[in-house]
């Protein structure tokens, strides 16, 4: 019975996998990609975790915990480049005036 | 009997990570889509996670599911959170639907949108109008006169002709056999309700099809605002008359529809029957604050008022003149010929508008200024922002 939500699980899985590669693939934004590659994390952890179970080796576990990491900080990583670009790119142009009329209004 | 729990909660893990996926896939912005990533996406994991722990059993397994767990509890909002920050300073497109509560706050770049996502967007939703039929007959006439304005730029028109819902009196319980007389009357006064709309729609109806629009006739019954609500997706501009002084009009409930336009969260164009002629220019009403400059945004976003010069009045207060200097830059950034309106008094009714201008004011001001008042409850045709 426990083989058998194994390998349903890791279809189930699979299937999701494929769709958020299509979400990658399509985009339109760095961060729809973004959220792509953060779930596509969490898909990694969960299949590890089916991995680990599959095979008998709770030392994959260790694993599962590695890629969690792995997916927060290339989230982080990813938004905060994107914000920075946002930011210099909007202060050099000036089509965001309207922006940064709002962003001084907010701080005083 | 560990090992069904242990089975089912693999399976319902790995159901909701694919739903997780699901939602990445199909939700139109992004950041819909990293709410269903993140959310589903952590609930789909621990769940399989755990199940993994049950299915292990011991000690070990269960220390680094509870690590993992830990973890992903702490990163996952946080990285969420960047994401969503970020997706919002990269100016990433936002679903028509949503309402942007951080307008004005944070400020709004344009590097995660690319120019041919936008085009093909406009292109996929034209300016639509979402026309709403009152219960007096003068009513019809303004709504023709506003097609026959409007109809050029439009390029579709839902009509709907709300039936209000049937008074306590028809539908409550009676005594005896009276209850099934109360059910047939109601039943009549139904039908003769859409008929009565049927009949009256199609006069609009041969409006759109002399202007060459297509057209589609809703008769639903129910309250009019939540009808409203429920349909203005996809719409650019809801058309409705004033409520009459007689009694609720279309609107239904809520003074002048208030209720119905704060519903539907789309622009509104109000008009005063008989007759409404074509305008030559908009008048905006600047209450010197950021909701002002957020509805001034809406309305030089209309497609449907693309080309007519805009006036910026500006009611009196500490940052006026500023106030107006901003919104006309906005106004030439956006292309649009721009003048100089006068300052008013906040505590005074508007005296008199230009000839043949359209007055535009925010929906819903912070402070309600006599000035704003006088306008929103007055008579006159008005665009609501």
């Amino acid at each position: 019975m426990l083989a058998a939500a194994i390998t349903l699980s890791g279809l189930l899985l699979a299937a999701a996998v494929v769709l958020t590669g299509w979400r990658m693939l399509r985009g339109p934004g760095i961060v729809d990609r973004a959220v792509g590659l953060d779930l596509l994390g969490l898909l990694a952890v969960a299949a590890t975790a089916l991995l680990a179970l599959g095979s008998g080796h709770v030392a994959l576990l260790d694993i599962a915990m590695g890629l969690g990491l792995v997916g927060f900080i290339g989230a982080v990583g990813i938004a905060s480049f994107v914000e920075r670009a946002a930011r210099s790119h909007g202060a050099g142009r000036g089509g965001c005036r309207s922006s940064t009329a709002a962003e001084s209004r907010s701080d005083g | 009997m560990a090992e069904p729990i242990a089975a089912l909660l693999l399976v319902a893990g790995a159901g909701i990570a694919l739903i997780a996926a699901i939602g990445v896939a199909r939700l139109p912005d992004a950041f819909l889509r990293m709410h269903a990533a993140t959310k589903a996406g952590l609930a789909g994991a621990g769940l399989v996670l755990i199940g993994t722990g049950i299915a292990f059993a011991s000690s070990g397994a269960w220390l680094r599911v509870g690590l993992i767990l830990l973890f992903l509890l702490v990163t996952l909002p946080i990285a969420s959170h960047a994401l969503g920050r970020a997706a919002y300073i990269g100016g990433a497109p936002m679903w028509r639907g949503t309402r942007d509560d951080l307008r004005g706050v944070l400020p709004r770049g344009d590097i995660d949108t690319s120019p041919a996502e936008v085009a093909s967007a406009a292109q996929a939703l034209p300016p639509r109008l979402l026309v709403v039929l009152a219960e007096e007959q003068e009513a019809e006439a303004a709504l023709a006169s506003a097609l026959r304005v409007l109809g050029p730029r439009a390029s579709e028109v839902t009509l709907l002709a709300p039936i209000p819902p049937a008074s306590r009196e028809l539908s409550g319980v009676r005594a005896g056999g009276k209850a099934e007389a109360a059910a047939r009357s109601g039943a009549q006064r139904l039908l003769a309700a859409r008929a009565d709309l049927k009949a009256r729609a199609a006069g609009l109806e041969r409006c759109c099809e002399e202007l060459g629009l297509p057209c589609a006739i809703r008769i639903e019954e129910g309250r009019a605002e939540e009808l409203i609500a429920a349909m203005a997706a996809g719409h650019e501009l809801l058309v409705l008359p004033r409520a009459s002084r007689q009694g609720p009009g279309a609107a239904g409930s809520g003074r002048d529809g208030s209720a119905a336009i704060e519903g539907a969260g789309l622009p509104a164009l109000l008009l005063e029957p008989p007759a409404w002629p074509a305008p030559s220019g908009l008048w905006f009403l600047h209450a010197d604050d950021a909701l002002s400059d957020a509805a001034l945004e809406r309305l030089l976003g209309l497609r449907l008022f693309a080309g007519l010069p805009v006036t910026v009045a500006v009611v009196e207060g500490p940052g006026a003149v500023f106030a107006r200097r901003r919104a006309l830059m906005m106004a030439e950034a956006a292309g649009r010929q721009a003048a100089a309106g006068p300052l008013l008094p906040a505590a005074r009714p508007i005296p008199e508008l230009p000839p043949q201008s359209l007055p535009a004011i925010p929906a819903a001001p912070r402070t309600e200024t006599a000035a704003w008042r006088s306008l929103r409850h007055g008579r006159g045709p008005l665009l609501l922002l």
